[in-house]
């Protein structure tokens, strides 16, 4: 909200030398948040109201005319081109040379036509005060001549961009934030200028009924009568367009700087439009109305209307109808001063999408018992600017009258809230300087609060007005805190140990949006083969496609991060994502179901030592994978092909499962085809587990101590089957279950055509014997090794080399 | 003593300096042994001397046997001696060795971290140590979770302070941490004593806004939790994560599940709020402040919704933005950066 400190200063004494920053501060300590402040009219200087004395044409130029003005002792002749040239007596503007005006111009004497004219006689627009405007800027002749425009216009200027939280619609207005003012201060509200220049005794009136209380609890119609519709005065114009509204005339003017003003929401009809009389009620299905947008309304039960006998006449609190428009032939006027109920406002707001100053604060309250004040504050201002009269007695109906809350508050429940050792007395004295009056009882008091702070109704509400008021800023007691540990595991601590697992291996942590294009899901689903990845629950208002429906993979993000970085020249890629994806649930209504993954992929060339490196492969990312499972202890993890998955190569891909057969997750080489519809150029090699399986699976750590006797080593060379696996082979050799043997690895997997016979591998193995309790001797591994070797031969055909 | 005797003890005595002779220009062990064999081995010199042992007087027998011994002592020690000198000059050798300790080190180097997590991990650890417990809930909530039992009824203006996404099957993405609050609480009673980091949900995208972003909640409840409990806490917080002379400020504000309410600042630790340091400062833009969060006491009618007595417990809550942390902490301008993964960006974050 837009608060002007010129107004503010209308309405509240504040202490000798307070500046913007003082009341910027005060504010935002009172839990006004000023999130900053606009300086207004600095650029406007030197420019002087002006007497005009005499106007004589210009000699050489028909639409000039010579100006001679008077500002204080200084009289000059001005060459001006104006149409509107008020006659001598009256004030106009006056740029002397060396005034300055917005934009940076500085004026100088400068001939016009052959006649030299000192500065120039100046519009609204000139002075940056307004976007149009018809010729130049005409003062009442009660200006002063001499004084600098912008101070007699008041447009220097702060204005407070403040931030008013939900539930403090007191505080929706100038006069709001001043009785916040007045309160941290301890200074006074100054009276409102209630005046009216003329009340007449009788005149146009009109009866008002309420048929639905609920819905409207209080309203008020005054009646002004014999106006004129014109501009508003330069100075109400500036305050609103400070305030970020626009003028309009007289009339809506007058209604929105009340609104400013006091808080309160007023519409003024066009009296002579209405039928009459006034009837307030909720809306009937499928009534319809035009509003002063010019659309049309189908109305639905909940809204509130105001009707005329002819039909809806506005839409209550949210905005006004075409028929009974203010417009410029308007000559009396019916102002209507109500509160209606929020939600009924706030429904019928967010179903049309229409939010106005007026429905913004009534769907947070509006005050019913200061309505008498806002409505002759805004008849008073009506008859004045527009040249009319009051006409005595204003119609209320007020079924519902709002009491003031009674609100205890407990001496005890203070003390323990708060912490602090506070007396009831003290609590008595912060509240009455927010106008809430106590009285003391026994164990503490009751608190009356006036109708504006619908947002006082229980004891803690009490108190944190009673904190408010200086007590925030008291300095904490660390001493207050005890470690004392923490009984329960994180639950983070799973992804945590993996994020820590995968940098360790060399990759970069990434953070991707929860949310993707449905289209990444159909491409890394192959087309919704995969049917768990396809089908993700959908964002059902997204921001955009971007971000339509929930991941069911990190794959898309993880491309996502890729291609930016290939893009910027970045080709050496090793990241990875630790993150949850959400599955569909296994019935329909359930919760979806979220996973913890972890993914990561890596593409580029290894970490060669002062040259290029080969270009990573398979088994780099293989790595990276067993690296992560050894740190959830898990040594003796399997890979299982096919893999199935789509996303993946099928031939350069595996599931990976648990000793148990659990399954973890799967890794590999992108899928061509895909990475051809994903846009990713190089081989990527990408592997994505589940946590939670992982984390599972985790055996507990048992260490041996070194083996006292030492081991003797044999290795063993043959062709074999290329499609015999080494995991096959390290079973066959297993199954001699030989005793001895400790260890066994493989050394080389050989494959070159020149060498190998077609369909063949050369395999080299190597194996390690040791005995717990005793070294052994080479006959003894020579044995052993023998054993070992056969027990493959005999369950594969292996040719021994 | 006889003639014998003396040739004997002196030819012992040439054996040892013949011996040095002959290994001084060995330069291995192997070959010294060899030499060493041919003097003292079985078929050696002074195997060959020993044998006239047997025709000397007895008398004379120690003195030779004496000598004999100091022969082969003295062998033995050229041999060593020997081998010293040559392991001296290996080591000499090998000290000239030299290369360009300037080259990068071989092999791959570690990954990281995103600040993110490296923020949070920070967080996590100082509310530990205050003994804290970390505790999570999932992103697809009930609006009941949300909203309602965080005494913010449908129809409430403060339901618009977020703009909430909505998920198919009548839930919602969290717009907040707190539902992890209501989870905690309905899982048991009091003492309660957690932090909820994760991510939350918003419709907002621009330069200030992502539509997905990490908090981190605290939550203390017990029977005597208050106010000052909670300036206490936010103070030790923000001196451990940002240094030992910040200060915090406390600001009145709204926020519907907590009363009464505050806004969290941590005096700028950039320009330490002092002029004229403080009107120039980037970061807290010359206020001397900087916003890192809401907090308040548990308001009453969340404690009732989660079947607490609200009349027997109180507590306090915190909330605060992860990215925003990161952005202090690491001095990160553009929080969009978090959410780009550019790796010249993110490998400016080593793991701790
Ligand atoms: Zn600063």
């Amino acid at each position: 909200m837009k608060i002007s400190l010129n107004w503010l200063r209308e309405l509240v004494e504040l202490p000798e030398g307070t500046e913007l920053e003082a009341v910027a501060q005060a504010l935002t300590e009172q839990g006004l948040e000023v999130e900053g402040s606009l300086a207004k009219g600095r650029e406007l200087a030197g420019v002087l109201v002006a007497e005009v004395l005499d106007i004589k044409p210009h000699p050489n130029a028909n639409k000039l005319r010579i100006v001679r003005v008077r500002a204080g002792q200084r009289q000059e002749s001005v060459v001006c081109g104006a149409s509107n040239l008020p006659p001598p007596g009256n004030r106009v503007c006056w740029a002397p040379p060396g005034a300055r005006l917005p934009g940076g111009h500085t004026l100088d004497a400068r001939e016009v036509r052959g006649v030299l004219s000192p500065g120039m006689i100046c519009s609204e627009i000139e002075m940056g005060l307004a976007d149009q405007a018809d010729g130049i800027l005409i003062l009442p002749p009660i200006a002063e001549s001499g004084v600098e425009v912008a101070k007699y216009l008041g447009v220097v200027d702060d204005v407070l961009e403040v931030n008013v939280t939900p539930n403090r619609p007191d505080a929706l207005s100038h006069f709001g934030i001043a009785r916040e003012l007045a309160a941290h201060f301890g200074t006074r509200l100054k009276p409102a200028d209630l005046a009216t220049v003329a009340e007449q005794a009788s005149g146009i009136t009109m009866d008002v009924r309420i048929d639905d209380p609920a819905a409207c609890p209080r309203y008020t119609a005054s009646f002004v009568a014999g106006v004129t519709v014109a501009p508003s005065p330069v100075t109400m114009r500036l305050r609103l367009q400070g305030c970020g509204i626009r003028a309009i005339s007289n009339l809506v003017d007058v209604t929105n700087y009340v609104l400013l003003e006091t808080g309160h929401p007023l519409h003024a009809f066009d009296f002579d439009k209405l039928a009459g009389p006034i009837v307030v009620r909720r809306a009937r299905a499928g009534e319809t109305m035009t509003t002063l947008d010019g659309v049309d309304r189908v109305l639905v039960a909940e809204d509130v209307v105001i009707t005329d006998g002819s039909g809806p006449v506005a839409l209550a609190g949210v905005m006004g109808g075409s028929t009974s428009e203010i417009s410029p032939s308007t000559r009396n006027v019916l102002l209507e001063a109500a509160t209606f109920e929020p939600r009924s406002i706030r429904r019928t707001s967010r179903r049309l999408g229409l939010v106005s100053e007026a429905s913004y604060r009534f769907e947070r309250g509006v005050d019913a018992n200061s309505i008498p004040f806002a409505a002759q504050r805004a008849a008073a201002l009506l008859a004045k600017l527009g040249g009319g009269s009051v006409v005595a007695g204003m119609v209320d109906r007020y079924p519902r009258p709002a009491l003031p809350a009674k609100v205890k508050l407990r001496t005890s429940r203070l003390q323990r809230v708060t912490g602090v050792d506070y007396p009831a007395t003290f609590a008595r004295d912060q509240l009455s300087r927010l106008g809430i009056t106590c009285e003391m009882e026994a164990d503490g008091l009751c608190a009356t609060v006036p109708t504006f702070r619908p947002d006082l109704r229980i004891e803690e509400d009490l108190i944190e007005e009673i904190l408010r008021m200086g007590e925030y800023g008291k300095p904490a007691h660390k001493e207050r805190i005890r470690s004392n540990a923490a009984t329960q595991a994180n639950p983070e601590a799973p992804a945590d140990r993996a994020r820590a697992l995968l940098a360790s291996a060399g990759l970069h942590e990434i953070v991707s949006w929860a949310f993707v294009p449905r289209s990444a899901l159909h491409a890394v689903s192959a087309d919704g083969a995969q049917k768990e990845l396809a089908d993700g629950i959908a964002v059902q208002n997204p921001i955009s496609s971007d971000y339509e429906v929930m991941r069911t993979t990190l794959l898309p993000g993880l491309v996502d991060a890729l291609k930016r970085n290939l893009a910027r020249g970045v080709s050496d890629a090793w990241l990875f994502e630790v993150g949850r994806v959400v599955r569909r649930p296994a019935k329909p209504g359930q919760v979806p179901v979220e996973r913890a993954h972890a993914a990561g992929l890596i593409t580029g060339r290894r970490a060669e030592w002062l040259k290029p490196g080969e270009p990573v492969d398979f088994y780099d990312l293989k790595r990276v994978v067993e690296d992560l499972l050894r740190g959830f202890g898990l040594s003796d993890a399997k890979y299982r092909v096919p893999a199935g998955v789509s996303f993946l190569h099928p031939g350069v891909s595996a599931l990976v499962t648990a000793s148990t057969d659990a399954e973890l997750g799967c890794l590999g080489e992108i899928h061509p085809a895909i990475a051809r519809r994903l846009g990713i150029e190089p081989r990527v090699f990408y592997f994505e587990l589940a946590i939670a399986p992982l984390y599972a699976a985790t055996a507990s750590l048992r260490a041996e101590a070194p083996p006292r006797f030492p081991s003797v080593a044999r290795d063993v060379s043959f062709w074999s089957d290329v499609s015999l696996s080494a995991d096959a082979q390290r079973a066959g050799f297993l199954s001699a279950n030989e005793p001895l043997l400790r260890d066994l690895a493989v050394l080389e997997d050989f494959r070159d055509p020149k060498y190998v016979p077609a369909g063949k591998k050369g395999m080299l193995w190597t194996m390690t014997y040791r005995a717990p309790d005793r070294t052994l001797t080479d006959a003894e591994a020579d044995s052993a090794h023998g054993r070992v070797v056969k027990a493959l031969a005999k369950l594969h055909v292996i040719d021994i080399r | 003593m006889g003639t014998l005797a003396q040739d004997l003890i002196s030819a012992f005595e040439r054996l040892t300096a013949e011996f040095s002779a002959e290994i001084a220009s060995l330069s291995t062990e192997q070959d010294m042994r060899a030499v060493q064999a041919r003097y003292l081995g079985k078929k050696g010199r002074a195997t060959e001397l020993m044998k006239a042992l047997g025709r000397l007087p007895p008398v004379d027998r120690p003195a030779v046997g004496e000598a004999a011994n100091r022969a082969r002592a003295a062998i033995e020690q050229a041999v060593q001696a020997r081998l010293g000198e040559l392991a001296g000059a290996d080591l000499a050798a090998d000290l000239q060795r030299t290369l360009d300790v300037t080259l990068p080190g071989r092999g791959r180097r570690a990954g990281t971290l995103h600040p993110l997590t490296r923020v949070r991990l920070e967080i996590e650890q100082i509310f530990h140590g205050m003994g804290f417990e970390v505790r999570t809930g999932p992103w697809i909530e009930t609006e009941w979770n949300n909203f309602d039992a965080l005494n913010t009824p449908a129809d409430h203006p403060a339901r618009d302070m977020q703009d909430t996404f909505f998920v198919e099957g009548g839930f919602i993405l969290r717009s907040h941490t707190s539902p992890v609050q209501i989870r905690t609480m309905l899982a048991g009673p009091p003492p309660v004593k957690i932090i909820a980091p994760g991510n939350v949900f918003r419709r907002d995208d621009d330069a200030t806004h992502t539509p997905m972003f990490p908090q981190c909640e605290g939550l203390h409840v017990d029977r005597n939790v208050s106010f000052e409990d909670l300036k206490a806490t936010l103070i030790v917080f923000v001196q451990r994560f940002f240094g030992p002379d910040t200060q915090i400020r406390l600001r009145p504000s709204f926020f519907p599940f907590t009363e009464p309410s505050a806004e969290v600042d941590a005096s700028c630790f950039l320009c330490e709020g002092k002029q004229p340091a403080r009107s120039t400062c980037r970061l807290c833009k010359g206020t001397g402040w900087l916003e890192i969060g809401g907090s308040g006491m548990v308001h009453p009618n969340v404690l009732k919704a989660v079947g607490y007595d609200r009349y027997d417990v109180t507590g306090f809550a915190f909330g605060m933005g992860l990215s925003r942390m990161a952005m202090l902490k690491y001095g990160v301008q553009d929080l969009r950066l978090f959410y780009e993964n550019d790796l010249r960006f993110l490998c400016q974050f080593p793991m701790s």
